[in-house]
């Protein structure tokens, strides 16, 4: 087992380096002028020729990507070419608010929405489960900054119970946090569903039942563990859309987290800064991806097994 | 020749028999409605609405949901419903335009990989994998930030961001065909490895497929409203459902019904596919419904 995280781990390396510089080549040919942009149409030749020289911007291509990457591992991101400050510090400034969304995102989206799931196929054709899964299915259907701005409307200009955007309480979270949470449970309620009727039907649970176990343990011992590795693979693809959600409800409740300072820089073809947080984020959901993952081969001993044998049939999973 | 017709005949009797399974699913027969319906307006709009959906006309600005106005008018005074229809176009084009270029390249990425294995497979695999290592929607806003906004951009944004599921799905499903008799048939009578890929192993490879394009196409439309929503993506005065929704925020005190109606329109549209995916899934897998 050790072997095996410590080889995902290893496999994280090579990977974001290739996002750095997948994300640094198309940036370098978006079209524009960096110089221009910073120092505005009034700028006079010489100034913009001298603006290039002191950032480097003047240097071949090869030889700009090597210094990006060299000052990648080191943990410098650049400087921001509009706010004149430093990326990574900009970044892990704003790291605590997307966080914040992302975990309340997550724990509705799979703590709440996974049980739901798992009930309405337990309890299938009930009301119940009627509830769960229309519910689920307009949740899946709505953009979730329409339901963002919906809720502003209800909570905050018309109830006025709940603050409409910005940073300070817990309050200021609650809002978004339902918002992006939404389309998560929907999935994961719709996907833990199915798993679990899938299993439901399968002989091994049809034969526990016929030796007169009872139906609480042939739900938690026999289906569940069966059921649940579907469930992680889809609850992994599932922070995926989270985290692209966040980007989107960042910029609706004006919170200053990373979602809205990449937004904001794209607009302002700030690149130094787009690319940061692009490997930025690319760092995170790894991390995230490294732990469903590990989950994924502490729950279904076929993986973990495969992993104390050969690596190449991984792939074929 | 026989063989040819008998293997015709049991193939439509298969399609046959999904198609029966779906229209007597209420669900799908709701889902096909609504998509049917939005198409429609989407072809009649001229005809349905008596207002042109880019005319300004400033006197009748901001005038609230009415008869006359069924969701209202926006800032420039046009009339939202109208906008709405036209728009529908837009939307329903990002949506399939981008899942279909993206089923296209998945499916030849997925079969080479799949069927090949080996190195193609190994770099096909790891170049997805850096892909994927963003979630999709954070790629459609990279592409779309170096593209540039608008309506082609867009659907080649989605539709990049989309290979990579759709790849790894079909790599999956020829994987487990790779491995059937009738495969091992097809290669000890020589058939070329083009011939058995295209005759043998898609065809048996596509029905997961079709379910996905379905979900796909619905998660492309939430996508590409929320880029237009963070300024990438369709630009106004474009009717696109996504653009209309953000043009709508900066109005959301004094005309929410701005915001409300263009969101409806997407919710609809996006559960009308996913119903009608969900029925076809249901069909292709009947053990799931018995």
């Amino acid at each position: 087992m050790g072997r095996y995280i410590l080889k995902r781990i290893l496999w994280m390396i090579p990977i974001l380096l290739t996002v750095a510089i997948l994300v640094f080549t198309l940036m370098y040919f978006v079209p524009g002028d960096t110089a221009q942009i910073v120092l505005g149409s009034s700028a006079t030749p010489e100034q913009l020729e001298q603006y290039r020289e002191i950032h480097g911007l003047n240097a071949p291509y090869i030889v700009r990507l090597g210094s990006y990457l060299g000052s990648i591992l080191h943990g410098d991101f650049g400087m921001s070419y509009i706010y004149s400050t430093s990326v990574t510090a900009d970044l892990l400034a704003r790291l605590p608010r997307t966080f914040i969304i992302a975990l309340g995102t997550v724990i509705i989206g799979v703590i709440v929405g996974v049980p739901f799931g798992i009930w309405a196929a337990i309890k299938q054709d009930t009301i119940a489960d009627r509830l769960i899964l229309v519910t689920s299915l307009i949740g899946a259907s709505m953009p979730s900054f329409w339901l963002g701005l919906m809720l502003v409307i209800l909570f905050a200009l018309k109830l006025h119970v709940l603050p409409a955007f910005g940073i300070g309480g817990p309050q200021y979270y609650i809002l978004p946090i339902l918002a992006n949470g939404v389309a998560g449970f929907a999935s994961n309620a719709r996907l833990a569903r199915s798993s679990m009727l899938e299993v439901v039907r399968s002989d091994y649970v049809t034969t526990a039942r016929a030796k007169g176990v009872s139906e609480r343990k042939v739900i938690l011992e026999h289906a569940l563990p069966n059921a649940l590795i579907p469930i992680i693979t889809s609850a992994g693809s599932c922070f995926g859309m989270m985290i692209g959600g966040t980007m989107v409800i960042e910029s609706v409740f004006s919170i200053p987290g990373i979602g809205m300072y990449m937004t904001s820089a794209i607009s302002n073809r700030d690149y130094n800064a787009v690319q940061g947080s692009v490997i930025f984020i690319a760092i995170l959901f790894s991390l995230c991806m490294l732990i469903v993952d590990l989950l994924y081969a502490f729950v279904d001993p076929r993986i973990k097994s495969q992993y104390e044998g050969k690596k190449r049939r991984k792939k074929h999973e | 020749m026989s063989r040819n017709g008998s293997a015709k005949v049991k193939k439509n009797s298969a399609g046959a028999a999904v198609f029966l399974r779906v229209v007597k699913n209420p669900m799908a027969i709701v889902g096909i409605v609504l998509v049917l319906l939005l198409c429609l307006g989407a072809i009649l709009a001229p005809l349905l609405s008596n207002y042109s959906p880019s005319k300004v006309d400033m006197p009748s600005a901001f005038m609230s949901p009415s008869l006359k106005h069924l969701a209202g008018t926006d800032d420039l005074g046009r009339d939202i419903f109208t906008r709405l229809l036209y728009g529908s176009k837009y939307s329903i084009m990002l949506g399939v335009a981008s899942v279909l270029a993206a089923l296209i390249i998945g499916v030849i990425l997925g079969s080479v990989s799949g069927y090949f294995g080996g190195q193609v497979d190994n770099i096909i695999m790891r170049i997805l994998d850096v892909i994927q290592s963003m979630p999709s929607m954070l790629f459609a806003i990279i592409i779309s930030a170096v593209l540039g906004a608008g309506f082609i951009q867009t659907i080649i944004a989605l539709g990049v961001a989309t290979v990579p599921g759709m790849a790894r799905m079909m790599r999956a499903n020829i994987l487990s065909v790779r491995e059937m008799e009738y495969i091992e048939a097809a290669r000890s009578i020589k058939c070329s490895n083009v011939r058995i890929i295209m005759k043998h192993v898609i065809p048996n490879a596509m029905s997961p497929m079709i379910v996905t394009t379905a979900s796909h196409i619905s998660a492309n439309i939430l996508m590409a409203t929320g880029l237009s929503y963070i300024g990438l993506g369709v630009q106004p005065p474009t009717p696109e459902w996504g653009a209309m929704l953000t043009a709508g925020r900066n109005y959301i005190t004094t005309a929410p019904y701005m915001v409300l109606f263009p969101g409806l329109f997407i919710c609809l549209f996006t559960l009308g596919f996913n119903l009608f995916g969900d029925a076809l899934r249901d069909a292709l897998d009947p053990t799931l419904k018995h």
